[in-house]
């Protein structure tokens, strides 16, 4: 072979061989990149900070459920047949509000249809800075509209090898798809499990310094009123289903154990969210803190703050049918009840049995 | 951009190449300004400093103008007084944007001083611009290149191939090969470039990048390393700063024999070195040689004497520490180096007589050693690193750091259950292998076959090496 037919026929091999690879990673797109689902081909959705944008941007959907790691359970064919709209999760676990924000700008740029959030409000992630990123290495290049950076999704070995080719082998093999409901999380839950995994701390009797609890205040304010008041406010014809994740009696335990005016700060600042979210129309609140069956019972948690599907079905439908709903009417005596109930609770009831 | 990225392998290059071969029949110049102006775009992308290269291009043409102007108006005093402005003026730049905040830093430190820290970031490529830009001054005032015209002299600068990371070119070398006004193209020349090329790139994405975990990690936890882990990471960063570095001066070498341009090669297997003369005759050689020509020489070079040759020595290596960071501890390992080339010259015939295998083992031990010190942010780190290779604790490889630089491929066979550690030392040996025993990529380039079975290695390297630029990240969920 001479050097010219051997560069031509490399340059042409080379070209093909990228070109084979890019188009088919487009044709599958395993983060939904492109387009929503091909019909009749595998698709795995467990990789929520990859496929995330593609599923707000790509897929047909009414209504979305987004929050942390604690609206992984919900379901979103319940969530459909309840409100009678196609549903989407779009959860970012271990985030905070600035993230599902924008993603939830994506969406309204994207999805005129969208008229419904179900947002899962986490009080855990109440004082943290407006801009605050739990990751920072988000891959841009599936989330901005640059078509060049692409290339990082089309030409990439770790996807290729493990999304597209187990995608095209799994299709083959006539495994089912997965959807967002074969993948829920935290099917069941259990006391053992909650226990293993809490470490209670040593018991103090704390006092909440006033410039600490004047600082948490004034990042919470930013945080709601920047992450989430500002896109509930700029989209008044959408109704936000706000809840408050209900955290198992462990998660207050550990508040009560630094000392009592640490717990009531906790409270104080749900109560700011609380009068923050009642001043918007759009807004229905829930919170089921005030379930106390549901947070004392440890078999409805795999953790301190995740719950089992059975509780994210419940909290769902108590949505729908308007229970533990807060309005101006009832939060002041929903908040009385709470604050009576957390710090009068005998904690050490938790361990009974378990010594 | 770099070599090692989507933009430039997917888009700019392609394009670039292709524009160029259209253009090629056509008048040089015509080519020379279109290089030109890929080289600005080149430079300009995600670096904002275009402005300052196009002053500093200028200015240096018209110091050079105003040399050669005053040499035949036969003012010697207004040539040396340009010449000598021309100097101070790039060493300015690079001193502002360099050694700035070290200069301040060291104030600060000595005279307990609270001078503020500029906050500027640095040009790419300005240690290289620099050094090209005196040189080009020194040989204009020595009457060794003739005038020139800004175009040439702008992409002699500019050229995209090397502006950020070398091979370091002189005007001599580079701008006569811009005039032929050639019409044939030399494709036994583009195939050794794209052999060159992939090879390089293969060097750095699958190679360097590897070995830059393991040296990563390990720099940043040197407290927690054992005498194993702590050797192994040394190691690692030896090979890592070789692979990258060359890999990439390879690419710029395959990029312009693409563009039927020569760079100097700049890595001739610098590992096999026998004696450290040999190490820095074999490793950035495009500095060794400007730092000979533009500063040893100058000096005094070894025609005044020993004394004054191992001074110079001293001189030359300080100053190299010092251009390759600043950082005392560049400083410190330009100066081992330089006390190690004098002691080597010194006892050079003892040295000669001694078995070839031992003086390898020994240039490459120092060698080694003194990458610790390049490494090593700090003298604290470096005193950490050190502490941790002589703690005499031997014990297994860190699986961290093992699962850390474990080929990728290596992930996919669960077959057979592997102790966590034999990849990466695998990997490890094979590596030493190929950069001790192996041709390096011009001398296999020379011999280059244009066989069915290399076409099928080059493609194989390229492919797996684009398809290995960008990867994904575990979210490791442990905060909530």
């Amino acid at each position: 072979m001479k050097a010219k037919k051997w560069c031509i026929l490399f340059v042409i091999i080379y070209s093909c061989v990228l070109f084979i690879i890019g188009v088919s990673v487009v044709i599958i797109d395993p983060y939904f990149h492109y387009h929503k689902p091909l019909s009749g081909i595998y698709y795995a959705f467990d990789k929520d900070e990859y496929i995330n944008d593609g599923i707000t941007k790509n897929f047909s959907y009414e209504g979305i459920i987004t929050g942390s790691s604690t609206t992984l359970g919900f379901k979103t064919e319940e969530a459909g047949e309840l409100f009678s709209q196609q549903f989407i999760r779009v959860s970012y676990p271990g985030e905070g509000f600035r993230k599902m924000k924008e993603n939830l700008e994506s969406a309204f740029s994207h999805n005129s249809e969208l008229h419904t959030v179900i947002w899962g409000v986490d009080p855990m992630w109440f004082i943290l800075d407006k801009d605050y990123l739990n990751y920072d290495e988000y891959p841009d290049y599936l989330y901005d509209d640059n078509i060049l950076n692409d290339t990082n999704y089309i030409f990439n070995k770790e996807i290729l090898m493990d999304d597209f080719i187990p995608a095209i082998v799994k299709t083959v093999n006539k495994v089912p798809t997965d959807t967002f409901d074969s993948v829920a999380g935290y099917a069941s839950g259990s006391k053992d499990k909650v226990l293993s995994a809490y470490k209670r701390p040593e018991k103090e009797n704390q006092m909440a310094d006033p410039l600490e609890t004047e600082e948490y205040f004034s990042m919470l304010e930013e945080n709601l009123q920047e992450n989430i008041i500002s896109i509930v406010n700029a989209h008044p014809e959408v109704t936000f289903y706000i809840f408050f994740p209900p955290y198992n009696i462990c998660w207050w335990d550990s508040f009560n154990q630094v000392g009592k005016e640490i717990l009531l700060r906790r409270i104080d600042m749900e109560q700011y969210a609380i009068e923050k979210f009642l001043e918007c129309d759009n807004i229905q609140l829930f919170s089921f803190n005030d379930d106390y069956d549901l947070i004392c019972d440890l078999d409805n948690y795999t953790d301190n703050v995740h719950y089992s599907q059975s509780v994210s079905s419940y909290i769902l439908t108590s949505m729908k049918e308007d229970k533990h709903r807060l309005t101006k009417d009832n939060y002041e005596e929903y908040l009385r009840n709470i604050r009576e109930f957390y710090t009068n609770y005998d904690y050490d009831l938790i361990f009974e049995g378990e010594m | 951009m770099i070599f090692n990225s989507y933009d430039f392998i997917i888009i700019f290059f392609p394009v670039t190449i292709l524009v160029y071969y259209l253009l090629y029949r056509f008048n040089p110049n015509i080519r020379i300004a279109f290089l030109l102006i890929a080289s600005l775009i080149y430079y300009r992308y995600k670096n904002s400093f275009l402005l300052l290269l196009i002053i500093s291009v200028v200015l240096n043409y018209l110091l050079h103008y105003f040399i050669n102007y005053f040499d035949k108006k036969k003012s010697i005093t207004l040539k040396k007084v340009l010449l000598f402005s021309g100097i101070v003026l790039n060493l300015s730049l690079l001193f502002y944007f360099k050694y700035y905040n070290f200069a301040i830093d060291t104030i600060n430190i000595l005279f307990k001083t609270n001078f503020t820290i500029s906050d500027s970031t640095l040009p790419i490529g300005i240690s290289f611009i620099t050094f090209q830009q005196i040189a080009f001054l020194v040989d204009t005032y020595y009457k060794t290149i003739p005038s020139c015209n800004l175009l040439k002299y702008s992409l002699f600068t500019a050229y995209f191939p090397h502006i950020s990371s070398g091979p370091i070119i002189l005007y001599n070398n580079f701008v006569p090969q811009l005039s032929y006004d050639k019409k044939e193209v030399d494709w036994d020349k583009i195939a050794m470039g794209i052999y060159i090329f992939i090879m390089g790139l293969g060097k750095k994405v699958l190679i360097a990048d590897m070995l830059a975990k393991a040296a990563d990690w390990g720099y940043a936890n040197p407290m927690e390393l054992n005498t194993t882990t702590a050797l192994f990471v040394s190691i690692a960063y030896s090979l890592q700063i070789y692979f990258d570095f060359s890999g990439y001066s390879d690419m710029a070498i395959g990029i312009s024999r693409i563009l039927q341009l020569d760079l100097p090669v700049n890595f001739n297997s610098p590992y096999k070195a026998e004696t450290i003369l040999d190490f820095w005759d074999r490793w950035h050689i495009t500095l060794t040689q400007f730092l000979t020509r533009y500063l040893y020489i100058p000096l005094g070079g070894n025609r005044k004497g020993k004394v004054r040759t191992y001074l110079n020595i001293l001189i030359v290596f300080l100053c190299s520490g010092l251009w390759h960071g600043a950082s005392w501890t560049f400083v410190a390992w330009g100066a081992l180096h330089g006390i190690f080339m004098v002691f080597t010259r010194f006892f050079y015939d003892y040295i000669k007589s001694i078995p070839k295998i031992v003086n390898r083992v020994i240039t490459l031990l120092f060698v080694n050693f003194t990458w610790i010190l390049f490494r090593s942010n700090s003298f604290t780190v470096f005193k950490q690193m050190m502490g941790a290779i002589l703690q005499n604790k031997w014990g297994p490889l860190n699986e961290e750091l093992c699962n850390l630089c474990k080929p990728y491929l290596a992930e996919k066979i669960t077959v057979v259950e592997l102790p966590y550690w034999l990849w990466t030392v695998a990997v490890l040996i094979v590596i030493v292998f190929l950069t001790l025993k192996c041709q390096n990529v011009y001398e296999r380039a020379k011999n280059l076959k244009y066989l069915p079975l290399t076409m099928i290695w080059v493609l194989a390297v390229a492919i797996l090496s684009i398809l290995s630029l960008s990867g994904i990240t575990t979210f490791i969920y442990s905060n909530f």
